[in-house]
């Protein structure tokens, strides 16, 4: 396990080799037998997790959970909890206003899971902090206005009142700007916008929708010592370089993606490629040709990473071990 | 009875220097004071400090917003077991009074001294008042109902802005005591010997669901040099609606108050301690990135959000 050379990595220094990131998420239950709700509602379950993870795999860094319905919670939205996945919101609380919620209801140590998380996190840092980097994951501002605002933001907000829109981008920011507070008190190298629906944005509109709510996070983050990510899913080369040029110092993207550490590497960005959660699922055959294609597109370098997750809570522990001593290899 | 005076206007009008010329011209009379400040940091507290009065500090949103609502209510039934004459209460910059009476209407049973709305004050910021009032809902709510209005920082506004300040009030509330002036000097006792008889119904706040602009306070326990504090505030002051608090500097601890581009740094005779200085974006969290980055360029990254 190497923290700093992942750190180094992340920071798109010279490491000397490539380190790899895992992000186990709810898999993380199924190591320890607790199941996926409990790995995200118990700091003792969520903290055994991540250490099983770690000792199994051994990564250069990890991710300590992996949940995007966080700041939902606390700003409102129900939860379903399926038992083999993350939970997902049921009900969008600015789907029939025009309002704004009230910044009383940004999220603070005492609400939703941070009482459950910040714990897990400091039993994190004491028992792994010195050779694992540690990354937190935060729901990017997108993602986090698509659960609060629900359909009417693709039907009319996107097209017709984009003016709205921002205004929940920057209140989803400020959520961002209270929770990195925390994470980072709690001990996280790094802090991730988790953001599965960015895909979702044509890469031309990405800066003029994003740019303001992402970079002012982004430029948090960094000030409070910790290295600024994002992480996006089923994203285009167009839109990853759009993304770059929001300010993040790296990002994580799954899939093969031609020219991705040389359109991050142009923007001084960190790329890490990760092995997607669809080739987890599909077995190690699978796992090992997806590999095969990043390798292909991306040849391992300064200034990036591997990466891998987040696993599906279905995977199956020999994929998910053979894909990791794969890329511990492949950075050796 | 206890009256109430209720002091309201934009950030930076002039609230807390026209509270500081009510304590002076009401210094034989028992006092309560309620200071409602926008940011985490009540600063306007700290300015009126004085032994032997009870005042309350409420900070970090309106008075009439849910999120503070109630101890607002908490506030002033506690005031209403003391021995006072006036109750002075400053609302926060962007407090909307509409549902004032209707708030204290709603506590009578619990109050133990009857509480009265003698007066509602309204301060507008001649300089800026115009720009902001079709923009702000508040401010509009603010002049509506008010039994008098200052239109304070004369000196600042041309004769044309003044005499366009003087349409806008008189279709907001008709009929109101204007009184025109800097610095907030006004005949107290004129003043509040000539309110407007009747006041418009209570209503509905603006407040009640907050659009209010976004707050952040940076903070430092480093001396900062003056002349890049000076440099700090010309950077992000464009960007924001207000700026205020106090700064530890080289040349000792300043207070700072800026409306706009209009920054005023005067030294301040006590230890602040540390720096803490509240700023009110008008540019939503992008003024997050403005001021990290100018706080590199002109603090030395001494002043931290």
């Amino acid at each position: 396990m190497g923290r700093a050379e992942c750190l180094q990595a992340l920071r798109r220094e010279k490491a000397g080799r490539t380190p790899w990131i895992l992000v186990p998420g709810v898999y993380a239950g199924k190591v320890t037998g607790c199941g996926a709700e409990a790995v995200l509602r118990d700091a003792d379950q969520m903290a055994e997790g991540f250490l099983a993870c770690r000792e199994r795999y051994a990564p250069d860094g990890m991710a300590v959970f992996f949940d995007t319905t966080v700041e939902a919670e606390c700003l409102g939205c129900d939860l379903i909890w399926p038992k083999d996945a993350p939970p997902r919101v049921e009900n969008h609380p600015l789907a029939d206003t025009e309002e704004m919620l009230c910044r009383c209801m940004l999220p603070s140590e005492y609400d939703g899971r941070l009482p459950v998380i910040l714990p897990a996190m400091r039993r994190i840092k004491e028992a792994a902090g010195e050779d694992t980097a540690l990354i937190a994951p935060i729901c990017g501002p997108f993602t986090l206005a698509c659960q609060l605002r629900g359909e009417r933001l693709w039907t009319e907000d996107l097209a017709g009142s984009p003016g709205y829109l921002q205004e929940i981008l920057n209140y989803c920011a400020e959520a961002a700007f209270n929770l990195l507070g925390l994470y980072i008190g709690a001990g996280m190298d790094a802090v991730v916008l988790a953001d599965p629906m960015l895909h979702k944005v044509p890469a031309e509109r990405m800066g003029p929708l994003l740019a303001d709510s992402y970079r002012a996070v982004f430029d948090l983050i960094r000030a409070r010592g910790a290295l600024p990510g994002l992480m996006a899913q089923d994203i285009s080369a167009a839109q990853l370089e759009a993304l770059c040029g929001l300010g993040p110092d790296w990002i994580f993207a799954d899939g093969a993606l031609p020219g991705a550490a040389a359109a991050a590497g142009k923007h001084q960005v960190c790329f890490a490629a990760g092995l997607s959660g669809q080739a987890l699922l599909g077995g190690a055959a699978d796992a090992a040709a997806e590999l095969r294609r990043l390798r292909e597109d991306l040849p391992g370098q300064d200034g990036m990473l591997w990466g891998a997750g987040p696993v599906p809570y279905g995977a199956a522990e020999e994929t998910v071990a053979a894909a990791a001593r794969a890329l511990g290899e492949e950075g050796r | 009875m206890i009256d109430i005076i209720l002091l309201t206007g934009f950030l930076g009008a002039g609230k807390t220097t026209f509270l500081q010329r009510l304590l002076k011209a009401y210094t034989r009379h028992k006092l309560g004071i309620i200071v409602n400040d926008f940011g985490e940091i009540n600063v306007d507290a700290r300015l009126i400090q004085k032994e032997g009065m009870e005042m309350l500090e409420l900070s970090n949103g309106s008075i009439f917003c849910a999120c503070i609502k109630s101890k607002f209510v908490n506030g002033l039934v506690e005031m209403s077991k003391m021995d006072l004459d006036y109750l002075l209460i400053e609302a926060s910059g962007l407090s909307d009074p509409a549902n004032m009476e209707k708030l204290l209407e709603d506590i009578q049973t619990q109050t133990t001294n009857p509480l009265r709305l003698f007066a509602s004050v309204c301060i507008v910021d001649a300089e800026y008042f115009l720009d902001l009032v079709d923009v702000l809902p508040a401010l509009a709510q603010q002049v509506s109902y008010a039994d008098a209005v200052i239109v304070n920082k004369a000196d600042l506004a041309g004769e044309e802005a003044l005499e366009g300040i003087a349409r806008r009030l008189d279709e907001l509330n008709e009929g109101v005591g204007v009184y025109c002036t800097s610095y907030c000097r006004v005949d107290i006792d004129e003043l509040l010997s000539h309110l407007k008889g009747e006041r418009r119904a209570s209503g509905e706040t603006t407040n009640t669901v907050a659009s209010r602009p976004s707050a952040f306070t940076l903070r430092g326990t480093e001396r900062v040099a003056l002349q890049g504090l000076e440099a700090f505030l010309r950077e992000i002051a464009p960007e924001t609606y207000r700026i205020k608090g106090f700064v530890l500097t080289d040349q000792g601890t300043k207070e700072v108050s800026a409306v706009g581009t209009n920054i005023q740094i005067h030294d301040w005779p006590e230890d602040a301690g540390e720096t803490a200085l509240v700023v009110i974006s008008s540019v939503g969290v992008r003024l997050v990135s403005r001021i990290l980055s100018a706080s590199q360029t002109c603090l030395e990254g001494k002043l931290k959000l």
